[in-house]
């Protein structure tokens, strides 16, 4: 049973937009407060992107979306970024807020609607990607990277014994540097990139940010 | 049992029309919204020719004057009709299984005849296959002037948010159905054990003059009368009770949860949903409360999904909107935290 006293998400901003979990929604949440987008952007974790088509049509009956101008879908690439577009713009159309399964078209008395692929649409990886290239310059990125590199050789010999092709390993692998950047600087295990975003670890000024900057930029661009 | 319902003018509500109606529907929604005014145009529209129900619906918003209950004024007719406009005409359309589309058209009567009380609405009401035909409730010295009119078409019964219990009107009535054959004690005794899982039966016994519905409580020597056993209990009963009082007709519960504790609302809604199909009655409920609508997903999730289905009514820019809830809609909403109240 879902906790009956927790705060249930109503709809209360004109842009909304959603992305993949809690870590997602920490580093976006930071992102639109240094762009000073806050009091118009709520993001909302669809927590995985299973059943993306239902849980994108039950976000279009909630409280309050119905007043929504702008919705902006987030997903990682991981290691297909034109499946993930497909994925989204599927979705999309399934839920009735896009006229087109192929691309996102806003419908009739819908909002506008943008989609982000992490860290782009021709690059695999996650938002654990873009994080990392802003800090490619720290003096210990080196260290991680051969730590990354054995490991990297490690998983790929295990996955061609399991003849599995479907792990997600260049996004599994930017996840696994992220963790052992943040350990080398916090000794708190909790602490994952939504947090370091929360504490401002990550340079907002770094060229990186710039493609999710100007998303959340536009995504509003006509209310502000 | 209704598919659709659409209401044009009425109320809060410019045109408001619900698809995919279950056997039991429950409507949420912030206050103001409209959620008891759906009730009543659905009640109207089950009666289908009786303007009266027009004064016993304004009586349960606010107790009318002795006078008032079957005089009601062109200034309280008002307040029926969309932005009090009584050059509007109220509109309210139901597809039914299997009867086709039948509506009833309220307007204002601007020519009432002299020196007689009564409603100042005429109801015109058209039924598939039939001309038109117009309802007018006058009265002379409290008699009936035009002839009654006939008997409702969807038997439906409306229990109000702040009504009070009707306990010698439940028992009179479970009296009935247990003579009928139609209502067993134990059956009522089984949905109440969500509520007190010691009753083992009920039945009516002689109490202060009158007949009243008693409970034997394991443990108690002695049945003790169901009003002394709280508000949930009585609640529940009159829930089964009443269906069967409306059979192959319609239930109306406005804020269904009102005295019964959360714990106990998913054993409620099963409860309900077995007296409904027991006595072919169709439900709509309201509710302002999360729990709520939570048990009644849990209710009927798995092979009753398609009994149950959610609305949600919202002002968008002005208009009352209804959102629809199908089974996966829900579970999704209620897994990612959304809100559907």
């Amino acid at each position: 049973m879902a906790d009956a006293h927790a705060k249930r998400t109503a709809i209360d901003r004109p842009c909304v937009v959603t992305v993949e979990g809690k870590t997602d929604r920490k580093f976006f949440t930071w992102m639109a407060i240094k762009l000073g987008l806050d009091h118009y952007i709520q993001v909302w974790p669809y927590d995985g992107n299973k059943q993306l088509k239902t849980k994108l049509a039950a976000l279009a009956t909630t409280s309050g979306f119905a007043q929504v101008t702008s919705l902006g879908i987030v997903m990682d690439a991981d290691d297909h970024p034109d499946r993930a577009y497909q994925r989204i713009c599927g979705a999309l159309h399934s839920a009735n807020l896009s006229k087109s399964r192929e691309e996102p078209i806003q419908v009739d008395d819908g909002p506008r609607i943008q989609v982000l692929v992490l860290p782009s649409l021709d690059k695999q990886g996650a938002l654990e990607t873009v994080c990392l290239e802003s800090v490619q310059n720290d003096p210990l990125m080196p260290c991680i990277e051969k730590f990354s590199n054995c490991v990297g050789k490690e998983w790929t010999e295990q996955l061609k014994r399991k003849e599995d092709e479907s792990e997600l390993l260049i996004a599994r692998l930017d996840k696994m540097r992220v963790h052992a950047f943040l350990a080398t600087r916090y000794d708190n295990p909790e602490f994952r990139l939504g947090e370091a975003a929360e504490a401002d670890i990550w340079p907002f000024e770094h060229e990186a940010f710039m493609g999710i900057k100007a998303f959340l930029t536009q995504l509003c661009g006509e209310i502000k | 049992m209704y598919k659709s319902f659409e209401i044009k003018n009425f109320k809060c509500f410019d045109h408001l029309k619900l698809d995919n109606l279950a056997r039991v529907n429950l409507i949420a929604g912030k206050n103001s919204v409209g959620k008891s005014a759906l009730l009543e145009a659905l009640y109207l529209h089950c009666d289908g020719h009786n303007p009266e129900i027009l004064s016993s619906l304004k009586n349960r918003r606010r107790p009318l004057s002795p006078d008032l209950k079957q005089d009601i004024t062109v200034s309280l007719s008002r307040s029926y009709f969309l932005n009090f406009d009584t050059y509007a005409t109220i509109e309210l359309i139901g597809t039914e299984d299997g009867d086709g589309v039948r509506s009833v058209r309220l307007r204002l009567d601007r020519n009432p005849p002299q020196g007689l009380k009564g409603i100042p609405i005429e109801l015109v009401a058209q039924v598939p296959g039939k001309d038109e035909q117009r309802f007018h409730a006058y009265f002379d010295s409290r008699r009936r002037v035009l002839p009654n009119p006939p008997a409702p078409l969807v038997p439906a019964e409306f229990r109000g948010a702040r009504e009070p219990i009707d306990v010698n009107g439940d028992s009179k009535r479970f009296g009935m159905l247990v003579k009928g054959d139609k209502l067993k004690g134990g059956q009522v005794s089984e949905a109440l054990k969500s509520v007190e899982l010691r009753l083992e039966r009920v039945e009516l016994l002689p109490d202060e003059g009158t007949y009243l519905m008693h409970g034997h409580i394991r443990g108690i020597s002695k049945p003790v009368p169901l009003p002394e056993m709280g508000d949930g209990i009585l609640r529940v009963a009159g829930f089964v009770i009443i269906m069967g009082h409306c059979e192959n007709g319609a239930l109306l519960l406005d804020e269904i949860e009102n005295g019964l504790h959360y714990s106990i609302l998913e054993d409620v809604w099963k409860t309900v949903a077995e007296a409904a199909r027991q006595f072919n009655v169709q439900v709509f409920a309201t509710t302002h409360s999360y729990e709520c609508i939570e048990a009644a997903h849990r209710a009927f999730r798995g092979e009753h999904a398609d009994e149950f289905h959610l609305f949600r009514l919202e002002r968008v820019k002005g208009k009352i909107r209804a959102f629809d809830y199908e089974p996966d809609v829900l579970e999704a909403a209620i897994e990612t935290g959304l809100e559907v109240r």
